[in-house]
């Protein structure tokens, strides 16, 4: 009768705590849609390490894990179906929209200082990306530096990234007038040529890939997917990189991320600091998107709704509705999607960028 | 597992938050200069291959 309670007995209590977190994450998935796709596997598998003498973990976990994450090829190739998702027309009608893409990577550095108070460089660096609000941009440069935070940070962001509807919009109002939100946007109808549209995704690669060559890998896959979207002649492999690849690597990326989320890695006091680091890393980056919004209107004669700067924290396409949603409820007549959709689609690869220039500093 | 191992890295030094300001100052600063780059770019290729307005052939 051994066989039904040894292994029982051999429970820590850090493991059911573990396993209370695989379940949260679970319900989170299910019941409140919180990035589903991704927190589900992260939540099961998080089950799956955190049983004593658990052979799934010294197994397929950790096969997985270093077929596909140790060397960063999910994240990269998850880029490829992201790339091929992204419309980036209201962004080429309107190019300075990209501006905000820029100003609202400022929570990044912020955090890494904040970070850097209590953790060791390469660690703060690699929480610090939490700010990008993209998860396989935050995988991609965490395993890159080599962090034992993996776990914690990829928990971090994408639950941030799913709290988007609930962090921006109190941060967005604090910051913001009445008059200022209802400042309306008329969008200029623009055609965009097909030529244009295939030479973008190439040009965006060399230009930033010449400059930050670390961010190459990153904005490669994401802009290679974009070319497959665009080129007009590949419908049926974007289609493929849009859904079943997506999916495929989701499952893949989700679950073998739980090998970082054994009780020993997580339960640590450094995890609920990395969890306090990710939102205020969301929070400023919110901050300056909005604040640069405001200064640019100290300038410019066309007013910007400053509302529209906090979607270029990337988390596309979320932030970009949720600023439209604003906007729509200040004045059901002032419609910011297209304006916002740009600045959200900036965000993502001005998180990019910064992906490669935090490599460049501390890599 | 005792609570000291649970934090074993954790130490607390705000003199390091200064350190870090010129990571913060130069980071940004490559970021807008690289955007500025691309929407400049954007703007050429925008022009280059815009879609051709057809003339009008009664003029």
């Amino acid at each position: 009768m051994d066989i039904l309670y040894k292994n029982l007995s051999e429970f820590t209590w850090q493991q059911v705590v573990m396993i209370a977190i695989g379940f949260l994450l679970i319900y989170l998935a299910i019941a409140k849609e919180m990035e589903p796709s991704l927190l589900l596997p992260m939540g099961f598998g998080t089950l799956l390490v955190n049983i004593p003498h658990s052979d799934a973990l010294v197994g397929p976990i950790k096969e997985l894990y270093e077929a596909g994450i140790a060397n960063e090829l999910f994240p990269l190739l998850l880029f490829i179906g992201i790339g091929a998702m992204i419309d980036f027309g209201p962004l080429l009608t309107n190019p300075k929209l990209m501006l905000f893409g820029a100003a609202a990577q400022f929570g990044i550095f912020f955090t890494l200082a904040m970070a850097r108070m209590f953790f060791p460089e390469l660690d703060a660096a690699s929480i610090a990306i939490i700010g990008a609000a993209d998860g396989p941009t935050s995988i991609a440069v965490a395993t890159t530096l080599g962090s034992g935070y993996i776990g914690a940070i990829t928990v971090a962001a994408y639950s941030y990234m799913a709290l988007v509807p609930i962090i921006q919009p109190p941060v967005i109002k604090l910051l913001t007038t009445k008059k200022e939100r209802l400042i309306r946007m008329p969008y200029e109808q623009k055609n965009v040529s097909k030529l244009t549209r295939i030479m973008f995704p190439i040009i965006i690669t060399v230009v930033v890939s010449a400059i930050v060559p670390q961010a190459t890998a990153l904005i490669g896959f994401l802009m290679f997917g974009n070319l497959i979207r665009e080129c007009g002649v590949l419908d049926s492999l974007s289609e493929t990189a849009q859904k079943v690849l997506a999916n495929l690597i989701t499952i893949f990326l989700g679950i073998s991320v739980a090998f970082n989320m054994t009780a020993q890695q997580f339960i640590k006091i450094d995890t609920l600091i990395i969890l306090g680091l990710g939102l205020i890393a969301f929070v400023v980056d919110t901050a300056g998107g909005v604040l640069f919004a405001k200064f640019l209107n100290l300038f410019s004669k066309k007013k910007i709704n400053p509302m529209i700067g906090a979607a270029g924290i990337s988390a596309f396409p979320m932030s970009g509705r949720i600023v439209h949603k604003m906007g729509l409820k200040e004045d059901p007549q002032n419609f910011l999607l297209m304006h916002s959709i740009g600045v959200n689609v900036s965000g993502q690869i001005a998180s990019v960028i910064a992906g490669g220039i935090i490599l460049n500093f501390f890599g | 597992m005792s609570i000291f191992s649970l934090a074993s890295k954790i130490t607390f030094e705000p003199a390091n938050f200064l350190s870090m300001l010129k990571y913060m100052g130069l980071g940004m600063l490559v970021i807008f200069i690289i955007i500025s780059i691309i929407i400049l770019a954007t703007v050429l290729i925008n022009k280059i291959f815009s879609p051709k307005k057809k003339k009008d052939e009664n003029q």
